[in-house]
């Protein structure tokens, strides 16, 4: 159920500091935080923006797993080895 | 800006015999199709998430409706805020929309108890305020250099927080939201190339 209120107000440095667009997309806050989150993006453009992008590159990415390089490939590429586990992450503590 | 001028006239405009608010003059019909534009897909996403996918766009309707009639009338009481007033107004007509769900699964459920199946429903995950921007949003990321892929992928793909992609890259935090910026900045950039890109909303 929709929470009955809001419980803070976010502002743009915590939404940087934290990454919270990611983690709003990816559905790692909870209830009460994406409630505030999405009221945050309402005022705020430059949030919003953040969002749309990341959720442009979210969908892109599952609807055709070929046309954006693997997250393995390009960890490879860049000589990095990519974290276990990662793409299988639950609600950030 | 747009809803200063609109709330302006909003708040002289007066009522028909009915007590509706009088139709919008031409520049009033202009600065609402704006804020309708502007605050569309904020709408939609936020229904999408609370309601699904197959409801969204006519929670992003009612919202609207619900607004612009509400500024039209004089009810809001910060024209030049308007944005609490849509948030608002878009968790009230999600929340009538989940209960009419409820009264609506409860009666299916009791024609399937009785023996009458229900119909089928078929929605659509990739119908969503993104979705017609996937192939352009793909070419654009084809461009990026393998790094800018990576940090995106980090962040928009597998979901991780900024802290979490800091001790990925075995970069500070500050440094990490710097490569994301750039990064995204660079993304528009492509996206603009093509002459279609979303603009700042």
């Amino acid at each position: 159920m929709i929470p009955p209120r809001i419980p803070r107000i976010i502002a743009c440095r915590e939404v940087q500091d934290e990454g919270l667009d990611a983690l709003y997309l990816a559905g790692r806050l909870d209830a009460l935080e994406i409630l505030a989150f999405e009221q945050h993006c309402f005022r705020c453009s430059i949030c919003w923006s953040l969002v749309t992008h990341g959720a442009g590159i979210r969908a892109a990415s599952q609807a055709d797993h070929t046309d954006i390089p693997a997250r393995t490939a390009v960890a490879r590429a860049l000589g990095r080895s990519p974290a276990p586990g990662g793409g299988s992450v639950g609600k950030r503590s | 800006m747009l809803l200063t001028s609109l709330g302006g006239k909003a708040m002289t405009r007066s009522l028909d015999m009915a007590g509706r608010p009088d139709p919008p003059s031409g520049d009033c019909k202009e600065e609402e199709d704006a804020l309708s534009e502007r605050f569309r897909d904020r709408v939609r996403l936020f229904a999408f998430r609370w309601v699904g996918a197959e409801d969204s766009e006519d929670v992003a309707q009612e919202t609207l409706r619900r607004v612009i009639g509400a500024l039209r009338g004089g009810r809001i009481r910060n024209q030049t805020q308007p944005a609490a007033f849509i948030f608002q107004t878009a968790r009230h007509v999600c929340m009538e929309l989940r209960r009419a769900h409820g009264r609506e699964t409860r009666a299916l459920e009791r024609l399937e108890r009785e023996g009458i199946p229900a119909p089928v429903l078929n929605p659509n995950p990739l119908r969503g305020p993104v979705s017609d921007r996937l192939d352009l949003t793909t070419l654009a990321m084809r461009q990026l250099s393998l790094e800018d892929q990576h940090v995106l992928r980090l962040f928009y793909v597998d979901g991780w927080g900024n802290a979490e992609v800091a001790g990925e890259l075995g970069l500070s935090a500050a440094t990490t939201r710097v490569r994301k910026h750039r990064a995204l900045s660079r993304l528009r950039d492509e996206m603009a190339d093509d002459g279609s890109a979303p603009g700042n909303p």
